[in-house]
């Protein structure tokens, strides 16, 4: 494992994703002087309607990824990767939530909180 | 632990992908005297609803504003996309998806990079009928 580039504030611990549908959910809170950095994720889609898509965001509102769609049941798995190398990150001082449309979203994310 | 072989610039920061149908699109702008390393990907495609009209293939303005002009011809067939390097060599061949399924490139060690560009040529990647989204996580590296 490649060694972490800054300090971790915690063991990584996987968390619950539960996030209904037609809704932006807060998945992690803001931390003053920290940043989130996600690692990995396992989860899938339920449709509650036609043209699922989620979208990943700071708890400031800015898209960190694009809008992305999905087959209702698809697993989708990010796998655990380095530390230094998150699948998303906040910037410092921001949290961490998803926006889910026409469908929820269930499963188990990993995270840090990281002080750049 | 895998020492990583090259220095890189900065600590990763993933970048946000939104690219529209048919339309190439310069995610990483070359930087001389750097490689572009991706080591990770998670996204999907979008379909272009039927009937909707499909435009012709066009460059996308670099992060810096300026015009792109690519040697790359498109466009490309279906649900699909193919990475090429700023300069239009192929990184890789027409990758078809499902829509709707997901696209990941789990997250890797940094010397084992998916994709690598020559140096000074930054990553392109053109788009068939769908749109692309998602997160892509790359490092500058100088050789």
């Amino acid at each position: 494992m490649v060694k972490p580039l800054v300090p971790k504030t915690h063991d990584v611990a996987p968390v619950l994703l539960a996030a209904p549908a037609g809704a932006t959910t807060a998945l992690v809170a803001a931390a003053a002087g920290y940043q989130v950095w996600v690692t990995g994720l396992a989860a899938s889609i339920t449709a509650t309607g036609a043209g699922m898509t989620i979208t990943f965001k700071d708890s400031a509102g800015t898209a960190l990824t694009g809008v992305m769609s999905y087959l209702a049941g698809t697993p989708i798995v990010w796998p655990q990767g380095p530390i230094a190398l998150p699948y998303l990150r906040t910037a410092t001082g921001l949290g961490l939530s998803v926006t889910t449309v026409n469908c929820t979203l269930n499963g188990t994310f990993s995270y840090f909180l990281v002080k750049p | 632990m895998v020492k990583p072989l090259v220095p890189w610039t900065h600590d990763v920061v993933p970048l946000k992908v939104e690219v529209a149908p048919d339309t190439i699109s310069i995610l990483v702008a070359a930087v001389a005297g750097f490689q572009v390393w991706v080591t990770g990907l998670a996204a999907s495609l979008t379909s272009v609803p039927e009937g909707s009209p499909s435009p012709s293939p066009s460059p996308s303005p670099s992060p810096s504003g300026e015009e792109y002009e690519a040697p790359i011809s498109g466009p490309i067939p279906g649900t699909a996309i193919q990475f090429f390097t700023t300069t239009g060599v192929e990184l890789t061949g027409i990758m078809d998806v499902l829509e709707g399924l997901p696209i990941v490139w789990p997250s890797r060690n940094i010397d084992e990079p998916y994709l690598r560009t020559p140096t000074g040529t930054g990553l392109v990647v053109v788009t068939g009928d769908c749109s692309f989204n998602g997160t892509l996580s790359y490092f500058l590296v100088r050789p």
